[in-house]
């Protein structure tokens, strides 16, 4: 495969492989995918690790993500489960969207769950936020920031009774 | 935080100006606090070392706030409790939860999964009738030329043999061999030629160009007779 001809590239750019949407359960630890180079039946199979393998490691970096090539005469994914228990896929003769969406409907997590994840995430990341349940309950905190007014009174210029104080 | 101010005061306040003057929020302090002076200010050195005298409420009086109060304070409690057991509940679920909700998602998966694996089972099934039946007609068409190859051979071989026979006839055997050798030396074959410019071959070692063309002219001749007389 050439670096930059057809369309093939595109699983290098970082906004292809953000964009996968199959985001394992917490409990699928190996994800294993047996297929061969030649034949109809791997087809599907073949086409799944090319086009979503790369989003599947990128999207899972705890996840173990193995290929096997030409050892089996029908093409299937295995996966091993936290609690010793694994999961085979048959995908014989099935196209790789097929696979795609019976993966993401059995093994990964929902797309609510990913928002709720998200949002935690955010809350978590995000150190400019303050306020109940985060790291800092006020931004007063912060050396530097105007106390809050119910410790110290703000400066002067500050406060309506001075600043619209009728001087005349 | 209580003791040093008049609790009757406070009540006051609070039945006057409702919630936001609740003690236990703090706010009734702020509502004060620079009614004379800000509150980092420190105490006046003219106040500095006063000690003021303890309030004295009346005694029955006293007793009644305390039992009030102490109402007050365990209902507070009991309510707080309520509401954090109450959140805590809403917010985390216990383990066995948890456990059996993964177990279920994945009694789930896995029925999912077994579903897609028959509907898979049955597609293979399909395609390796379908190969073997391919395959089936491959061998039979491969058994067919191979006969088919095999006859022609065998009536090669046919062929062959009858011709092998048909010149065995000629054969020299020790039977015929006296014959063959007498007619071999009755017939002596001579393979020499010789060629002219003009392409008139000579056989023999002892042929003579001037016979040959003796028969060329021969039959010229006999050529423009037979033209005439037809």
């Amino acid at each position: 495969m050439p670096f930059m001809k057809g369309n093939a590239p595109i699983r290098r750019t970082l906004k292809y492989l953000e964009a996968g949407k199959l985001v394992f359960k917490e409990g699928v630890k190996i994800f294993s995918i047996n297929y061969n180079t030649s034949g109809p039946h791997h087809k599907g199979a073949r086409d799944f690790v090319f086009w979503y393998v790369p989003q599947i490691q990128y999207k899972n970096p705890e996840v173990q993500v193995i290929t096997f090539k030409n050892m089996t005469p029908s093409p299937f994914i295995r996966c091993f489960l936290d609690s010793g228990k694994e999961l085979l896929v048959d995908i014989d003769s099935r196209s790789k969207e097929e696979v795609h969406s019976h993966i993401r409907r059995v093994l990964c997590k929902t797309d609510e769950q990913l928002a709720q994840e998200a949002v935690a995430m955010e809350k978590k990341d995000n150190p400019a936020n303050f306020g109940k349940g985060y790291a800092r309950s006020c931004i007063c905190e912060i050396p530097g920031q105007v106390p809050c007014p119910g410790v110290v009174p703000l400066p002067n210029h500050m406060r309506g009774k001075f600043k619209h104080a009728d001087n005349s | 935080m209580f003791s040093r101010i008049n609790p009757g005061l406070l009540i006051n306040l609070q039945s006057t100006f409702g919630r936001d003057c609740n003690p236990f929020l703090g706010t009734f302090l702020q509502s004060v606090r620079w009614a004379r002076k800000p509150i980092w200010a420190p105490v006046a050195k003219s106040k500095l070392f006063r000690i003021p005298e303890r309030k004295k409420l009346p005694e029955d009086e006293a007793l009644e706030l305390r039992r009030l109060y102490n109402e007050y304070r365990t209902h507070c409690k009991a309510v707080r409790q309520l509401i954090c057991k109450e959140y805590a509940a809403s917010v985390e679920e216990s383990p066995s939860v948890i456990n059996s909700r993964i177990d279920d998602d994945l009694s789930q998966a896995i029925k999912l999964n077994e579903e897609w694996n028959k509907e898979v089972a049955a597609i293979r099934e399909e395609r390796l009738t379908l190969e073997a039946e391919i395959e089936r007609e491959k061998n039979l068409q491969y058994m067919i030329r191979a006969e088919q190859e095999n006859e022609e051979q065998i009536k090669l071989l046919d062929e062959i043999v009858k011709a092998e026979k048909e010149k065995s006839t000629t054969f020299i055997t020790p039977d015929n061999l006296d014959e063959a050798i007498e007619f071999a030396l009755a017939n002596p074959v001579d393979y020499n030629f010789a060629i002219d410019l003009k392409g008139n071959i000579v056989y023999g070692r002892k042929g003579k160009f001037e016979e040959v063309l003796m028969k060329q002219v021969e039959e010229l001749n006999e050529k423009q007779v037979a033209a005439s007389s037809s």
